[in-house]
């Protein structure tokens, strides 16, 4: 164990989407990732969808023998805080129609078209994800190639489900988090002072935007 | 001296006491102007008239600007407009999807005090002062040995020049991958003599001394320069040498760089405005990591302008960059006036 070790361990993975995932081969023994991650199973690694019975044959299978079919789980991520349950990022995809666009009437009949329920699930299965609409079909769940949607549904409906803020500075923060974070792994600073540097730096951030916000005003 | 025409050209030669002396004898106080003879003799053609720029040489020069109007009007849109509203957004908070407005030298203060911006700067120079004289140094090297007449020259040159043509991107994949502490063939050859893995990407102090390393894969170009600069070094000044007695190192030192000088020059210049715009190959291959130890100039500028939305920050630093650049080819033009040696002068 230790810096080096862990340096040594991280450098032989791949990345996260790829066949050489360290999950799909097996390096590691959980990862964190959004629903999404069942499509990449599927076609980088396809053994650990089809343990029973391959694709094909999968519709034909007892619902009791589905989860069989997989050598992967989903879970909500443990809380850090006792009793606050089903804690998760949510982010969203959005459609927009631009402005000086050439044909919005025909785009907002596209978003229109998009926005159909039946429409939307089959948009939302193709990516193994779950869908943005406040009710579902009866066989949602059980046509999803997601054989975990249904915990997916559960955390995107929580209380606690977050979506990142949306500011101008979100992504300088987030860096400034990935600093942070680095620092604590290559040992060079403790987790404490490192997220102080990251929270001070945020603050100048968000100053220096709200004052620009203010000339603009 | 006979033109083309078979007139007597009037170009006079300088004389030791400062006055020029013409083909037939006319002495001339300065220049060649022919109005400062002393003694004018009879000219065996009239001299054309000068006139002052009429219509027809406003047609001339309209035509001219017709001519190279495909690249002006590019250089114009592409180049020169862009370059100035850089500087004036560099005055501006610009987020791209809203109109720049005017914060003064905002942008140049807050990058006085922003720790990253210090953090880039540092990072170039610390590459420029590792990747720019290595770099030098092996590719005028590789040029001095393949000067060398030996057989299958040819195709040392070429192997040499392989790895220039190599898109960056994939060079960058592949010595990502030979850089890998666990699969790397670095890392493998290493081992076979009894060292220990070396994290050369992961570890902040290891990752900038790899990035240069890397960096002298693509010295191919700057040797076919030198090459060239060799090449041209005349003969008669090795003989010369060696009949002075001169020894190899002693000819390389007294003969061949000083004859390359402005070879040497060019290619420093070159490699100081190159390392300041480094960009694709830490990008790809460590996104400025671990811990912001490789975030070059250029990718702190793409991030503001381009990840962060930050467009007059980002102007800003270009022109920073630029004046940096300058002073330092500033510099090396000051310095040049020492050691570069001009053929001819």
């Amino acid at each position: 164990m230790g810096k080096d070790s862990l340096t040594d361990f991280k450098s032989g993975l791949g990345q996260p989407t790829t066949p050489q995932s360290a999950f799909f081969v097996g390096r590691v023994a959980m990862c964190q990732q959004g629903p999404w991650t069942a499509n990449y199973i599927r076609n980088n690694a396809p053994d650990m969808s089809q343990a029973l019975v391959p694709f094909c044959l999968e519709p034909f299978l007892p619902r009791v023998l589905r989860p069989f079919n997989y050598e992967w789980g989903a879970a909500a991520f443990p809380s850090a805080v006792p009793g606050v349950e089903d804690v998760t990022v949510c982010d969203e995809d959005v459609l927009m129609i631009p402005r000086g666009a050439k044909h919005p009437r025909e785009a907002f009949e596209f978003l229109a078209y998009v926005q159909r329920p039946s429409v939307m699930e089959k948009l939302c299965q193709s990516h193994c994800k779950n869908s943005p609409l406040a009710s579902q079909s009866d066989d949602w769940v059980y046509t999803h190639p997601n054989p975990h949607i249904d915990v997916f549904d559960r955390l995107a409906a929580s209380p606690n489900a977050q979506s990142g803020a949306m500011t101008p500075i979100t992504s300088a923060a987030n860096g400034e988090v990935d600093v942070a974070a680095n620092r604590c792994y290559l040992l060079s600073d403790t987790p404490q002072s490192a997220l102080h540097k990251a929270q001070e730096r945020v603050d100048v951030l968000w100053n220096q935007f709200l004052k620009q916000q203010a000339i603009r005003k | 001296m006979k033109t083309r025409d078979g007139e007597s050209s009037l170009a006079p030669s300088p004389t030791y006491s400062g006055e020029r002396v013409g083909e037939r004898g006319e002495r001339f106080e300065r220049s060649n102007d022919v109005r400062l003879l002393k003694h004018p003799t009879p000219l065996p053609c009239p001299l054309p008239r000068v006139r002052g720029r009429g219509s027809s040489d406003w047609g001339e020069f309209g035509k001219g600007i017709a001519f190279i109007s495909p690249w002006l009007v590019g250089f114009l849109c592409f180049t020169a407009i862009p370059i100035l509203l850089s500087l004036y957004f560099s005055f501006c908070d610009y987020p791209l999807l809203q109109p720049a407005v005017f914060m003064g030298a905002d942008n140049y203060r807050e990058l006085a005090h922003d720790p990253w911006f210090w953090n880039a700067l540092l990072n170039t120079l610390k590459y420029a002062a590792m990747a720019l004289p290595a770099g030098m140094l092996v590719s005028l090297g590789l040029a001095l040995l393949l000067n060398q007449k030996i057989a299958g020259q040819s195709m040392y040159r070429t192997i040499i020049f392989l790895p220039s043509l190599v898109p960056i991107t994939a060079s960058a994949m592949i010595w990502f991958w030979l850089f890998n502490q666990k699969l790397g063939l670095l890392n493998h050859l290493l081992s076979l003599i009894g060292i220990e893995p070396v994290p050369w990407l992961a570890d902040p102090k290891i990752a900038m001394p790899s990035l240069a390393f890397m960096s002298l894969w693509g010295v191919g170009h700057t040797v076919v320069i030198y090459l060239a600069g060799l090449q041209d070094v005349p003969k008669d000044l090795y003989e010369a040498a060696e009949l002075d007695g001169a020894t190899g190192a002693r000819r390389l030192w007294h003969v061949t760089i000083p004859m390359i000088s402005p070879v040497i020059f060019f290619n420093l210049i070159m490699a100081i405005i190159g390392t300041f715009n480094v960009f694709a190959i830490p990008y790809i291959m460590t996104a400025g990591g671990p811990a912001r130890s490789t975030q070059f100039y250029t990718m702190y500028l793409y991030d503001n302008a381009f990840i962060y939305l930050r467009m007059g920050y980002a102007s800003a630093m270009a022109w920073i960059q630029l004046l940096i650049v300058l002073s330092l080819t500033a510099f090396a033009f000051w310095t040049g006036k020492r050691w570069v040696h001009y053929q001819g002068k």
